[in-house]
């Protein structure tokens, strides 16, 4: 087979660049620990509303800035709802569902992951900058999905 | 008659006029590919800048 | 052959024969039948989404995005494209389809007309309303996931027609290389069957019981594990015939060559190869799956880029050899020497230019924790429609203006050519500003998949109204587009002047010598089940024996 040595180039300098991709996504990843949010607990999904933490989902603070919030989103909202931290807080979010797949996005963050019933998706984020962030569901569940958000107020 | 050498030696120069007019004739195609590479890494590098800066 | 009756213009080959050319054409109107009303549900979001219209009490935004998704990412692709290849192998095995191919063919159409008819009537009774990645625990209609089932057999019907045709070619010609369109069908037909026997797993074992009450729970980490090893090869069952139509068609339209036979096989064991086993980078996100298998599939999904780099090349080669044969100068004189006035070359030509953005923003998506930045935004939206909804479809579109009158007996007349270049303008300027906007409005984060909504007037939701404007403006050019495609397409099917219109295949421009390992099946399907084994083996044994407690069925709408 026949490679013109101009292909030959390309096909080198492609791969090249894709392997350089790879690279920094390892270290990335690996190194500076920003890996995907890829949590491995289970619960019931049917018994969530009883199983704790779930069962009072809330904002509790565990250090000087951090917190961690234990949500649910279901089918068509986030719980708890009113949630308040000082700016430069950092929040450790663990959510699941008892009900069907949702999503749960921060926009400008980046703070986006899947919720499945039977699994806990967990990701953290340092709010620096004060404001009212959107929380809003980015996988279709159902009627009411536009209206499934909620907001948390960095002061 | 055509020895062993001289045949070698024909093929040897067929092959340099093939490989010059060869490569003037796909200059416009490797500069559209780089182009094309170029696209992707300033794509790439630009999702991950934005993706490092909202951590 | 010349067969001694009045032709406008010699063309160097006989026609398919009728048998054949019904076969293909009954494919090729279902899809665009697909097509047409698909179009008019994405003008509607579109139009919502923009606050331009609201939809009336008795349909709903997402039942609407349901039909548009299934009927244009599996109803009008999958016909069109069993269609094509149809078309093609006829073509270049003698011009007709033998007894074999033609049943399974047809059995092939009837199955899967059957099975749209199915889900189509599900989801028009608001029974389905669950988009086309039919994701657990939202349980549709049992005959939604049954109709599925019958179209994705269908399919493989449809796939042992042609793997028939190839058979009875390779007897008849003993020792030589299949013909170029032959052997890529054939190897798109091959990734097919085998993308699509997970999520009929999916479909048959876990789907169909639950919804039907046979099961109480479904497990859902397992579900969308096989959906996704389904869902990636799927674009690249879009993606190889318009790479068909640009390696074998494409060349013979400008008055060129087929650049690398070798490497245009080549480039399709590759794909064969690598578009499978990479799955989870549709599923970066999601909990259940570990860090390590998903940078596993990563790496493997970024060697999938290759073959597409090696196309951009052969195209470019093609394009440049081409028009510097016909005087072209300097870098990019040969540009100014292909034929841009003709809608057959013109119409893919945008779609390839539209994939340069559509592949790179591939990539993007799939490289692991980026993926953070666009998952579920309407960034994604924006990508897909500029690959499979440009890239592909504008392929389709071009190649239906020769194949449909080829296939009716009929002339590509000027005035339908030049009602196709405009209608390429107007599918190309919609699209480039409905996916501009898309994919800006995503990386503020702007949802996909969702109705009109400012989130309780939220300042960052109020931020995405222009965008949405835009969008909706987009999607109007689009239907008037889409519109005039249909119309087009039936004058070219009933009202066309009798004539001959050629079927383009391309041949190389002197005999190359291809390597015969290109075609020996066994190795070939022999390695992707070993490499499905590997990205896969694991990961979904864990999913089994280590499952989350499963879900009851759940109807949200």
């Amino acid at each position: 087979m026949h490679l013109h040595r101009y292909e030959k180039i390309w096909l080198m300098l492609g791969a090249g660049g894709l392997a350089l991709f790879i690279v920094l996504l390892c270290v990335n990843a690996f190194a500076m620990g920003m890996a995907p949010p890829s949590n491995m607990e289970m619960i019931d999904p049917e018994k969530v509303m009883e199983t704790p933490p779930f069962d009072k989902p809330g904002l509790k603070q565990v250090g000087d800035k951090e917190y961690d919030a234990y949500m649910t989103a279901f089918a068509f909202g986030f719980s708890p709802t009113k949630m308040e931290v000082p700016a430069g807080s950092t929040i450790n979010f663990h959510v699941t569902s008892p009900d069907v797949v949702h999503g749960f996005q921060i926009p400008e963050t980046n703070i986006n992951f899947m919720v499945l019933p039977g699994h806990i998706s967990s990701a953290t984020h340092t709010f620096d900058k004060p404001g009212e962030y959107l929380i809003l569901c980015n996988e279709y569940c159902g009627a009411g999905h536009q209206v499934m958000a909620t907001t948390i107020i960095v002061k | 008659m055509e020895t062993q050498i001289d045949k070698l030696e024909q093929n040897k120069k067929s092959k340099e006029k093939k490989t010059q007019p060869e490569k003037e004739e796909l200059k416009g195609t490797f500069a559209a590919v780089l182009i094309v590479g170029g696209i992707i890494l300033v794509g790439w590098l630009g999702v991950f800048g934005l993706f490092l800066e909202r951590a | 052959m010349v067969i001694a009756r009045k032709l406008d213009e010699a063309i160097p080959h006989t026609p398919i024969q009728r048998s054949a050319a019904t076969l293909s054409l009954a494919y090729v109107w279902v899809a665009y039948a697909a097509f047409g009303l698909a179009a008019l549900a994405g003008m509607l979001q579109g139009m919502v989404r923009g606050g331009i219209i609201e939809l009336p009490s008795w349909t709903n935004y997402y039942q609407i995005l349901t039909a548009h998704g299934v009927l244009m990412a599996l109803i009008f692709t999958t016909f069109f494209i069993v269609g094509f290849i149809f078309s093609g192998v006829a073509r270049t095995t003698g011009g007709s389809l033998h007894g074999a191919a033609l049943k399974f063919g047809w059995a092939g159409w009837i199955l899967m007309v059957t099975g749209t008819l199915m889900a189509v009537v599900t989801i028009v009774m608001n029974e389905a309303s669950v988009l086309y990645t039919f994701y657990a625990p939202l349980k549709a209609s049992p005959y939604f996931y049954i109709g599925s089932a019958l179209l994705v057999v269908g399919s493989w019907l449809a796939g042992f027609g042609v793997f028939a045709s190839y058979r009875k070619w390779k007897k008849e010609n003993p020792g030589k290389m299949s013909p170029l369109f032959v052997f890529m069908g054939v190897t798109t037909y091959v990734m097919w069957i085998i993308a699509t026997l997970p999520v009929a797993v999916e479909v048959l074992f876990q789907l169909i019981p639950w919804s039907l009450g046979l099961v109480p729970t479904i497990n859902i980490m397992l579900s969308r594990t096989l959906f996704w090893f389904f869902g990636h090869p799927l674009v690249y069952f879009w993606l190889m015939p318009a790479y068909m139509a640009w390696y074998v068609c494409i060349p013979r339209i400008i008055g060129g060559h087929v650049f690398s036979d070798s490497l245009s096989r080549l480039a399709f064991i590759c794909l064969l190869l690598f578009s499978i086993p990479v799955g989870f980078h549709h599923q970066l996100m999601e909990p259940g799956i570990s860090a390590g298998w998903k940078m596993i599939h990563v790496v493997l999904t970024l060697i999938v880029v290759i073959p597409s780099l090696m196309t951009a090349f052969s195209m470019f080669a093609v394009f440049e050899t081409t028009g510097r044969k016909k005087g072209g100068s300097g870098l990019f004189g040969w540009l100014k020497k292909l034929p841009w006035t003709d809608v057959r070359f013109f119409a893919p030509f945008v779609g390839m230019l539209f994939f340069i953005p559509g592949g790179a923003g591939g990539i993007i998506n799939a490289s692991n924790q980026i993926n953070a930045v666009i998952h579920n935004t309407i960034w994604v939206t924006g990508h897909f429609h500029i690959t499979v909804g440009a890239a592909v479809a504008l392929t389709f579109f071009g190649v239906s203006f020769w194949l449909i009158p080829a296939l009716t007996g009929r002339k590509l007349t000027k005035i339908a050519n030049r009602m196709g270049m405009v209608q390429t303008v107007f599918w190309a300027v919609g699209m480039f500003l409905m996916s501009l906007a898309m994919h800006t409005m995503g990386l503020q984060g702007a949802p996909r998949r969702t109705d009109y909504t400012t989130y309780m007037d939220h300042p960052t939701a109020l931020g995405w109204m222009d965008y949405q404007r835009v969008m909706a403006f987009g999607g109007g050019l689009l239907f008037v587009s889409a519109v005039l495609l249909i119309l087009i397409l039936l004058y070219l099917t009933f009202y066309a002047p009798k004539g001959n219109t050629e079927y383009p295949i391309a041949e190389t421009e002197t005999k190359q010598e291809v390597p015969r390992i290109l075609e020996r099946w066994p190795v070939w399907v022999g390695l992707v089940a070993f490499l499905i084994i590997l990205a896969y083996g694991y990961p979904i044994m864990e999913q089994i024996q280590h499952q989350a407690p499963g879900s009851p069925p759940f109807r949200t709408w």
